[in-house]
């Protein structure tokens, strides 16, 4: 079962839910798919036993075979390439690395070369088969590291996912395919907003979800009604304390701030195995 | 020589639009004839490299200069291979008006600082 746990918006908790909820079950795998930010290993202190480059196909143009027919700039849904005259301008950082563009050319001016955007770490934290992606400092192209994560993935475990935080495409390429989502928000007017777009997103992919509040007993009571009136799974309210934030700040997981929340969580997951279930099976009787 | 200039219109009386990848039009002007022609920015609601394409679609209609509010970093190293050189005009005026400050060599030419 694939758990992943996504949020609106950055800061929210959703890396502390992610970790909290690794920690309390036996024997899951866990992958950082916030490739811009992983920070779930501060929290976890993993033991890193492999490194996988991850790498993109760009293509490399030989100007001396080139026509300058114009095919590949016509082909590439990125406008990662143009052509000037024979002269082809490849901008690398756009490429998504579809290799389109390689197998159009009808002169074989075009070859791959490979561009490195980050790399994928696994390891392990005790019973935790621990994975993470992380994206170059400054390179845009987030989701194809998401994508390799997701080749590394043991269907035949507990998988959670720490998503990116928002809703664009790394988010979908995280959610996308899993069983549930967790939606982790605050309990204020912009968690409320941004909760309600990532409830969007999630709907469109048609994936079952349920909402964790996070400092509950901070802001007001519009998070919960908004989740009773459109009938969404309020599945655990995490207090607001002290001794969870002065934790945070030390890199330890709330379960050792809090152990006696670690039957919430293994709870949460009994609830959550049941309402991915009945979710899924009230999205097939929908017509 | 055949100038475009990035506007909110097809015609000389339209604004200059201030951003090159995402205008709605170029208005090109052939300063040996003084005929003028509109090209509607096909990408501009494209996702990523609406600079690049822009560049490319003047390159094909033979324009060597070009004049716009503000150029983003891959819309200008793409004029620059293709030789254009790229005038800046201030928001708010004409095309026309933008085409008379360029005669009148009263527009800066942009220059990028490279880090
Ligand atoms: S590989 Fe695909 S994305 Fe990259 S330049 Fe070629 S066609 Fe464009
Ligand atoms: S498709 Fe090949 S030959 Fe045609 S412009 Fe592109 S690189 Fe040159």
């Amino acid at each position: 079962m694939i758990i992943a746990v996504a949020s609106g918006k950055g800061g929210t908790g959703k890396t502390t839910v992610a970790v909290s909820l690794a920690l309390s079950l036996n024997g899951v795998q866990f992958a950082d798919c916030d490739v811009e930010e992983p920070n779930a290993a501060i929290f976890l202190q993993p033991t890193i036993t492999e490194q996988i480059p991850v790498t993109l196909p760009v293509p490399e143009i030989d100007e001396t075979k080139c026509s300058g027919c114009g095919k590949c700039t016509d082909l590439c849904a990125y406008n990662a390439l143009i052509v000037l005259g024979t002269r082809v301008l490849v901008f690398p950082h756009m490429c998504h690395g579809c290799g389109g563009c390689t197998i159009i050319c009808p002169e074989r001016a075009i070859t791959e070369k490979p561009r490195a955007i980050g790399m994928i770490e696994k390891g392990h934290a005790l019973s935790i088969a621990f994975m993470q992606g992380t994206l170059n400092v400054g390179d845009p192209m987030a989701t194809p590291i998401i994508k390799q994560l997701r080749k590394h993935l043991d269907r035949s475990k507990i998988v959670i996912l720490d998503s990116p935080p928002g809703t664009s495409c790394p988010v979908i390429e995280t959610v996308r395919e899993s069983d549930f989502c967790i939606l982790v928000t605050e309990p204020t007017p912009f968690g409320l907003h941004d909760l309600q777009l990532a409830v969007a997103t999630v709907r469109e992919l048609h994936v079952p979800f349920g909402v964790i509040i996070n400092c509950a007993g901070i802001g007001d009571d519009a998070v919960e009604n908004y989740c009773r009136r459109e009938s969404i799974p309020l599945l655990m309210k995490i207090p607001w304390e002290r001794r969870i934030a002065e934790g945070y700040s030390r890199g330890e997981p709330i379960m050792s701030v809090m152990p006696e929340l670690k039957q919430a969580f293994i709870n949460l997951h009994t609830t959550i195995a049941a309402a991915s279930r009945s979710q899924s099976q009230t999205a097939l009787k929908e017509p | 020589m055949k100038i475009a200039i990035s506007a909110c219109g097809d015609t000389l009386s339209a604004k200059t639009h201030a951003l090159f990848g995402r205008c709605d039009y170029f208005v090109i002007v052939d300063t040996e004839t003084g005929e003028s022609t509109a090209l509607k920015n096909k990408s501009a609601e494209a996702s990523t490299g609406a600079g690049p394409a822009c560049a490319q679609e003047l390159f094909n209609a033979g324009v060597t200069t070009v004049v716009s509010g503000k150029i983003g970093p891959n819309a200008y190293e793409a004029l620059k291979a293709a030789g254009a050189g790229i005038f800046l005009a201030p928001p708010g005026i004409t095309v026309q008006e933008a085409l008379d400050r360029f005669k009148a060599g009263s527009l800066s030419e942009m220059q990028i600082q490279r880090f």
